[in-house]
């Protein structure tokens, strides 16, 4: 079930029929694009997921701290397992789903996972021990449905619109990421100690969730040969040198980006503007995410995905560019932020539009899988080096190291990529 | 695009129908009857506004009581007063409470003035009350309240909270740390706006987080714990310079002892998220650990020189269940119960000019 987007506005209608949200768009009557009932199904599944998840995130520390009598450095652990648990997931789910040459129900099983935890959350007395357990298979769900629900993104789509059904997806995700901490706050202020109000709401949004995906998402059809790739497929797949590149560009250049935080509480000193607008930061960054996602997916779709993925991260080095060298007013750092949720539209859905169209359909799920691992263990370290050169000599070698690394990488293995649209505009053309 | 043939579609359509129709259904449930139950097991906040002042069921008893060196604290007895502002006399901890409906999670008195961290129009709220009790000023929250104090002369009083939305961005744990004005109720500073000094040149970290401020004699100084890097820091603060010096390492939720030679605090344990009960002497630099291995997390109180006062919470209990003991701060004696039920206590030592 596909119909006509419209590149202005994007309208979501309930088709009362089958159920299945429709999304529309439209520009010039010869760029029609096509997104299929899938992605707007698998995004109304992030969205409310991420409701679900954000909801319990936005709340966990106080409610450890304060409401469990956790000692920060208790707090510190479970949130190290929150941060990285996933990130391995990633990779293995991946690589089971290629091997079962299905993507539903490993991704089933991750969504199905955090639903379990938000269900413990809500019954389970709550000490130290079960909490931090439940937040780990929390955050393990989480690496277990990512690869294999992009695989079924990519699978949903065509070649040439593969950036545009991501940035669907995405622009779904991120209202989810808006509104789950609304809506703990909203309940927190009106509730007194609502906590469980709040668990029993995010298990509610999370049920909906995996309701959406069991029973409206159709597994996209696989066309590649019903074999079980071997380990050593896939692993040759990985060393491919096109994905090598991608991969390897994709872990550099999330070391040297700076970590939301850093980025939020810098710009907030340099503009000396109140602390209370940090979480309004985050508001208007993702607001910008979500409003550029299908737009600059499109525009990845046409021009090419790693022109747009080079050009996201030239908007995230004017960033620090502007941070470093101009004295900042709140016009400029609404600037900052806007290009900030540019730099993630350009970037979030488009590298594994990248990847699905460097990989071939057998190894979808492993080659997500691995470039997800990668990146996100090199924000990890990214985070940690940018804490430590803050604390040594200040914001200022920070931004100036995020600022030279970005433009360096991107610089230097920008020819090396740049091929991959080249030899993809080749392959459009002859069709 | 694989379809499934209609009939299966439309079973699955239905079932989703019906999914939907039971989780908004038993969650709707849910949030109504837990609205309900917060209402009823909490009673009803008293919604104060300023220049009203503070109801207690036997005004002339409290006022006298008021007069008298006492302890205010925040009664958990359970009950229609469960979480109010409430008073013994000094000499007589175990006695009879009298109970106001101003509802406090965290407070502090002194010279006069009375900070309160409760709630108004369902947002986190502080008041400062006058020494007539009559709410001065209501000012907004932005977290969850943690510490309260008072300085000595009453012109300047500090909490903490923790905030949610910072938390929310970092995904750590964060506190804010505000002065204002005890009696104009005006910001003097958040403390992260002061800047910072250790080992005679400028700090600074991403990570600095303030908490638990304890008032000296001399009304511009003051100590509180800077956390960063794993560290938890004693600094000491100048308000009219606006800075703060690091004085040792490990010493967390300090309270300075009403003669100013020792620092009472809670010390880290080696097991993790305990702390215990200890005094550090600022004179001769030794720490001692006090003999109370219960889960400590307050800001300790000096119920005089030789003595201390703090709250030990059962942990894992709601609604709160919490009461005040004391304890020798030279470590010789075991803790003793000094009031159940209770918890924020705050000494008053001489008697008050109060009509």
């Amino acid at each position: 079930m596909a119909c006509r987007l419209l590149p202005a506005k994007v309208v979501y209608q309930l088709d009362v029929a089958s159920l299945g949200h429709v999304a529309r768009a439209a520009s010039q009557p010869s760029a029609r694009v096509r997104v299929s009932r899938t992605i707007v199904l698998l995004g109304c599944v992030s969205c409310l997921t991420d409701i679900s998840s954000e909801m319990v995130a936005s709340v966990l520390p106080v409610y450890l701290l304060l409401q469990l009598q956790f000692s920060p450095l208790q707090f510190g652990i479970v949130d190290g397992l929150y941060q990285s648990v996933s990130a391995i997931a990633r990779l293995a789910s991946g690589v089971v789903a290629d091997r079962w040459h299905r993507h539903k129900p490993v991704a089933t099983f991750g969504y199905a996972m955090s639903a379990l935890c938000k269900l413990g959350m809500l019954v389970l007395p709550g000490n130290p021990t079960s909490f931090a357990a439940l937040v780990a298979i929390d955050r393990t769900g989480k690496g277990v449905r990512t690869a294999p629900r992009d695989a079924m993104i990519s699978l949903s789509t065509q070649e040439g619109e593969r950036a545009t059904g991501f940035g669907v997806h995405r622009a779904f995700d991120t209202a989810g990421v808006v509104v789950g901490p609304l809506v703990a706050f909203l309940v927190l202020r009106s509730i007194a100690d609502g906590f469980n109000v709040i668990f029993a709401l995010s298990l509610a949004a999370a049920l909906l969730g995996l309701g959406v995906l069991m029973l409206l998402v159709d597994d996209p059809p696989n066309d590649a040969p019903a074999t079980t790739p071997s380990l050593r497929t896939m692993l040759r797949a990985c060393t491919d040198p096109q994905l090598r590149a991608v991969l390897w560009i994709g872990a550099l250049l999330n070391v040297t980006v700076m970590g939301d935080a850093f980025l939020y509480v810098l710009l907030q000193r340099r503009a000396a503007s109140v602390i209370e607008s940090l979480p309004l930061f985050y508001v208007v960054a993702s607001l910008s995410f979500l409003a550029l996602a299908v737009p600059v997916g499109r525009l990845a779709d046409r021009i090419g995905r790693v022109r747009v993925y080079l050009g996201g991260h030239v908007a995230v080095a004017a960033v620090y560019a502007i941070a470093l060298f101009l004295p900042l007013n709140t016009a400029g750092v609404v600037v900052c932020l806007l290009l900030y949720g540019a730099y993630y539209a350009a970037t979030d859905g488009v590298l594994p539009a990248i990847v699905s169209g460097a990989v071939s359909r057998d190894v979808l799920g492993s080659s997500l899988g691995t470039i997800g691992t990668a990146t996100s263990l090199a924000r990890l370290v990214g985070s940690i080096l940018m804490g430590a050169l803050w604390s040594w000599k200040g914001p200022g070698l920070a931004l100036s190291f995020a600022l030279a690394g970005t433009l360096v990488i991107a610089g230097s293995f920008s020819r090396n990529l740049l091929r991959i649209d080249a030899r993809r505009d080749a392959t459009l053309r002859l069709q | 695009m694989t379809s499934m043939d209609a009939p299966e579609r439309r079973n699955k359509n239905r079932l989703f129908i019906a999914l939907c129709a039971a989780v908004l259904a038993v969650s709707g449930v849910y949030v109504y009857r837990a609205a309900g139950r917060s209402v009823s097991a909490r009673q009803r906040v008293v919604e104060y506004r300023v220049g009203s002042a503070v109801r207690a069921a036997q005004r002339s008893a409290l006022t006298s009581l008021r007069k008298q060196p006492h302890v205010a604290f925040q009664n958990l007895e359970p009950g229609p007063s469960y979480g109010t502002l409430a008073y013994v006399p000094l000499d007589a901890p175990g006695g009879a409470r009298q109970a106001t409906d101003l509802s406090c999670r965290r407070l502090y008195v002194s010279a006069g003035t009375l900070i309160c961290l409760g709630q108004s129009e369902g947002f986190y709220s502080g008041y400062l009350l006058d020494d007539s009790m009559e709410v001065r000023h209501i000012f907004r929250l932005l977290g969850v309240p943690s510490r309260a104090r008072a300085s000595r002369d009453g012109r300047t009083a500090a909490y903490t909270v923790f905030t949610a939305a910072d938390s929310y961005m970092t995904r750590g744990f964060s506190t804010r740390t505000v002065l204002v004005d005890g009696g104009s109720g005006a910001r003097i500073a958040d403390l992260e706006s002061f800047q910072a000094w250790k080992d005679g040149a400028p700090f600074q970290a991403v990570d600095f987080n303030y908490w638990g401020v304890t008032f000296g004699r001399d009304p511009s100084t003051f100590f509180a714990t800077l956390g960063t890097g794993g560290h938890t820091y004693l600094v000491e603060g100048d308000i009219e310079t606006r800075r703060v010096t690091v004085r040792a390492d490990g010493i967390e939720c300090p309270s300075l002892s009403p003669d100013e030679t020792r620092i009472a605090f809670k010390k880290k344990t080696e097991t993790p998220g305990r702390w215990q009960p200890a005094v550090f002497d600022r004179r001769t630099g030794v720490e001692t650990v006090l003999p109370d291995t219960r889960r400590l997390d307050d800001q300790i109180e000096w119920l005089d020189d030789e003595r201390l006062l703090y709250a030990i919470v059962e942990v894992g209990v709601a609604p709160v269940r919490s009461s005040i003991w004391m304890i020798r701060a030279d470590g010789t004696q075991p803790p003793s119960l000094f009031i159940a039920d209770a918890a924020s206590p705050a000494v008053v030592r001489t008697e008050q000019p109060i009509n």
